[in-house]
């Protein structure tokens, strides 16, 4: 150390930090990764072996793609500091509005568009309340949450709409064979090709590194020229048209949709699957990746205690402790950092 | 006078032990000295005005005092009537009797007048609170400071800035306070709420309390102060009578300081006028009567550095950021580049028409903490690095390579979080930020605030550089030097209206200060309102 000469001294220290910087990035981007292996091998191993089947891992990608949909739009809204509760209503709204055009002779074709353009419209309208007329995110969405499920209520008359020739039921129940028994369900395909779309866009388009802008500091994003407004208004919109095509894959699962059940309580596994994914609940920081893990840890717990034969009430305690202690471990690994 | 005294005067006669002595007070933050060794002497029934610039370290004192530093956090001794006092909270200090009235008012709007002068006291009766005593209690108070006016039980917010100054004067005498510290109180009173409040204080000294009054405005310290106490840079310059001294002499005692060469100053070539905002009216945001800013117009020239100078709360701020479409009150402006009129009603349109600002407060409204140094240095430009909304990483990663390189900012990695680097650090990235636009005119609000004196310097190089390739620089600095060492042409700013627009030749800071606080000087050479189109 002491014959090196002084400019190496002087730009020591600072490679130290910038692998110790890489470490910390790599960790952080892991995240919950080795959380979610650990319960996947528990689950194989508490259920009967059953869990690690390839014909397991297709049900459990099937059941985390919807979520992981919503999750993802999800993950748009709360890196801007901002929330949408109204996810699960446009699900259901969405869905019965397919239904109902996929039953109209001579236009069955639409049914896949006006399921999207049902989540959009929602969504372009939560994008005004918040964006334009500067309702918190919270109190709007709420609002919608309700609204939009006395909306899906009354497009069915109350009742369940259901087709048994559903055209675009390949989508919910068809995948892509591997071998005889592992099949890669389309809805899973889907929910990837949603993430990596995603990931795009936060990470390789200049609307990406505006939303975080906005996220980590409004006010100096506003002073740097980004429209903020529209920055809102396009995440709110992308959530509600992500939430349509939830709508999409759900009722082309069940061939049938009902205004009352449909999505309920959705948006807050799709919340849940945000933040275990280490999304900074007050915007600005996070990683589309981590919701992805963050989403398959819901779907994996939900499948495997099932699987293990835990009784339905205890499988709602169990994946609460698990959200609270998840994000608790989190906090301790990074203190301060995070909401 | 009031009808009887507010608190029991006891045994401290004039001429006796002075009320409160703070000897030798000494603070430093991290080896930086705030104070170094400042005394203090107030008697009962007597106002001391504490006078200093900017940053001379008086609110430190005064948070010395009222233990917001605790004892053992700052060196030196304070007597309270004569014994040592060793405070640990401001709750021992207010037990004593000495009671802060901050700047910004520390009431609940929504709670009644009342609520608040017994908030944490409430007289309660059966464990609940007894609305009935909490009230009259009040209105005898207010009726003893001539405030009868005031009703108790109605919400402050209901009570304009003036009158909610004298309700925090009123809550600090419910706490039996023997010593009121006001910090600049008058910043946002009109003339006859000024006048209503130094009454108030003649009348408070009458009946024994002592005052501390700090204040900018030197005739206000002027009327009511006994005695002056002036620090600068944190050190003690002195004590005198109020009798024996005139403004001229305080603001001399104020500023008297050598000027180190810290400034790079390089001559520069000055073109013609690129830059001309008119008629600048900016309103409180709380108080749409109140102006900010009172029609103010000036222009810049290419190559010219216009320094703005100004007491806190003159209305600096509010002028450039309503010239950048950032003022969040209501405001007009008439912007012309170029000759050329331009509507801005937004930063963004500001960026546009070739004006960029860097922010004030740098934590509030300049970094983006979580992001990359690298992303907040491109985000007022990233469509230059995309084609179709997609990112060119690495054209984007070769310009803030570059700037990295050309403004020295010292990062590990363009992707570390910005809130890892210094101040002065995250600053110039800021600064990169708005120089990626290539603006014609650059607005640097307080550029160097919570930067050491190395990044100053390179700052300050940069300033220079950018003034010889032809950028108009308006730069608002609360310190006098800087501006001076900086600018070549200096306006004044004071209560919002233009007060003075020097060419910087010769220019002292006693003739900036005495045009900020309004004094009248004789020797003072006005430009000729250098630049009309």
């Amino acid at each position: 150390m002491t014959s090196t000469t002084s400019s190496a001294l002087r730009t020591a220290p600072q490679q130290v930090s910038t692998s110790r910087e890489r470490m910390r990035s790599a960790i952080q981007a892991a995240g919950m990764l080795p959380v979610l292996v650990l319960l996947a091998v528990g689950f194989h191993l508490l259920g009967g072996y059953r869990f690690l089947s390839g014909q397991n891992l297709s049900i459990v990608a099937q059941q985390a793609a919807i979520n992981i949909v919503l999750a993802s739009g999800m993950t748009f809204v709360i890196l801007t500091g901002g929330i949408d509760l109204s996810v699960g209503s446009i699900l259901a709204a969405s869905a019965m509005g397919g239904l109902i055009v996929s039953l109209m002779h001579g236009f069955g074709f639409l049914a896949i568009p006006a399921c999207l353009f049902v989540g959009l419209l929602i969504g372009a309208i939560n994008g005004v309340l918040i964006a334009g007329i500067r309702i918190p995110p919270f109190i709007a969405t709420l609002g919608t949450l309700t609204a939009v499920r006395g909306i899906a209520r009354l497009m069915g008359g109350d009742r369940t709409v259901f087709n048994a020739d559903l055209p675009y039921a390949w989508i919910g129940n068809d995948g892509i064979a591997i071998t005889s028994t592992l099949v890669i369900p389309w809805l899973a395909v889907i929910a990837l090709l949603v993430v990596v779309a995603s990931w795009f866009v936060l990470r390789r388009t200049v609307l990406g590194v505006h939303i975080y802008a906005v996220g980590g500091n409004p006010s100096a994003a506003r002073l740097s020229g980004v429209r903020v407004g529209a920055v809102l208004m396009f995440v709110y919109c992308l959530s509600g048209l992500l939430a349509g095509l939830g709508g999409v894959m759900s009722s082309a699962r069940l061939y049938a949709a009902n205004g009352l059940q449909l999505g309920q309580s959705y948006e807050l596994d799709a919340i849940a699957a945000v933040i275990l994914g280490g999304t900074s609940f007050v915007g600005g920081i996070g990683s589309i990746w981590g919701t992805l893990v963050g989403g398959l840890m819901i779907a994996v717990l939900t499948n495997g205690l099932v699987l293990v034969g835990v009784s339905d009430i205890w499988q709602f305690i169990v994946k609460g402790l698990v959200i609270i202690i998840a994000v608790a471990l989190d906090r301790f690994r990074q203190p301060a950092a995070r909401t | 006078m009031l009808a009887e005294p507010l608190t029991p005067v006891q045994d401290t006669p004039r001429t006796g032990a002075p009320l409160l002595e703070m000897r030798g007070i000494r603070k430093s933050f991290s080896g930086v000295a705030a104070l170094d060794g400042i005394d203090l002497v107030v008697h009962a029934g007597e106002c001391v005005g504490l006078c200093g610039e900017n940053g001379a370290g008086k609110s430190t004192m005064m948070k010395v005092l009222s233990a917001v530093y605790p004892y053992g956090t700052w060196e030196g001794q304070i007597l309270w009537e004569g014994r040592e006092l060793r405070a640990n909270s401001i709750r021992d200090t207010e037990a004593a009797g000495i009671v802060i009235i901050h700047q910004e008012l520390m009431l609940v709007p929504q709670l009644s007048v009342a609520e608040n002068i017994f908030l944490g006291r409430e007289p309660t009766r059966h464990g609940q609170i007894d609305f009935d005593a909490m009230n009259a209690q009040s209105q005898v108070l207010l009726r003893r400071l001539r405030m009868g006016h005031i009703n108790p039980a109605e919400p402050v917010s209901h009570y304009g800035g003036g009158e909610q100054q004298l309700i925090e004067i009123a809550r600090a005498l419910a706490k039996n306070a023997r010593l009121l510290i006001l910090d600049e109180p008058s910043s946002s009173l009109s003339r006859s709420e000024i006048d209503t409040l130094l009454s108030l204080i003649r009348d408070l000294k009458e009946s024994g309390v002592a005052c501390v009054y700090i204040s900018h405005k030197l005739d206000e310290v002027a009327a009511i102060a006994d005695s002056v106490t002036v620090i600068r840079d944190g050190r003690f310059i002195g004590s005198a009578p109020m009798s024996g001294l005139s403004p001229r002499e305080i603001i001399r005692m104020m500023v008297g300081r050598e000027m180190t060469n810290l400034y790079p100053r390089e001559p520069h070539e000055i073109g013609d006028v690129v830059f001309e905002a008119r008629h600048v009216t900016a309103f409180s945001r709380h108080d749409r009567s109140r102006k900010r800013v009172d029609d103010v117009s000036f222009s810049v020239r290419r190559g010219e550095i216009v320094g703005i100078a100004g007491l806190v709360g003159a209305g600096r701020t509010e002028l450039v950021s309503s010239v950048f479409g950032s003022y969040p009150g209501e405001h007009t402006a008439e912007i012309y580049i170029e000759g050329r009129k331009c509507a801005i009603r937004s930063p963004r349109d500001a960026v546009k028409a070739g004006i960029c600002m860097v922010p004030e407060d740098r934590k509030a409204h300049g970094i983006v903490p979580g992001m990359a140094v690298g992303h907040n240095m491109t985000m007022a430009t990233l469509p230059q690095f995309a084609r179709h909304g997609v990112l060119d990483v690495d054209s984007e990663g070769r310009a803030i390579d570059h700037d990295i390189a050309a403004m020295r900012i010292r990062t590990a990695s363009p992707a570390l979080a910005i809130s890892n680097l210094s101040g002065g650090n995250q600053q110039k990235a800021v600064i990169s930020r708005m120089l990626m636009p290539k603006p014609r005119v650059l607005i640097l609000d307080e550029p160097t605030r919570g930067v050491d004196v190395g990044a100053k310097y390179e700052i300050y190089r940069l300033i220079y550089e950018l003034a010889r390739d032809g950028v108009a620089i308006i730069m608002v600095s609360s310190e006098l030097p800087e501006v001076l060492g900086i600018s070549d042409r200096v306006l004044v700013i004071g209560e919002g209206r233009l007060r003075g627009d020097f060419t910087n030749d010769g220019l002292t800071q006693e003739q900036v200060l005495s045009a900020a606080i309004g004094a009248d000087t004789s020797d003072a050479h006005p430009a000729q309102t250098a630049g009309q189109l």
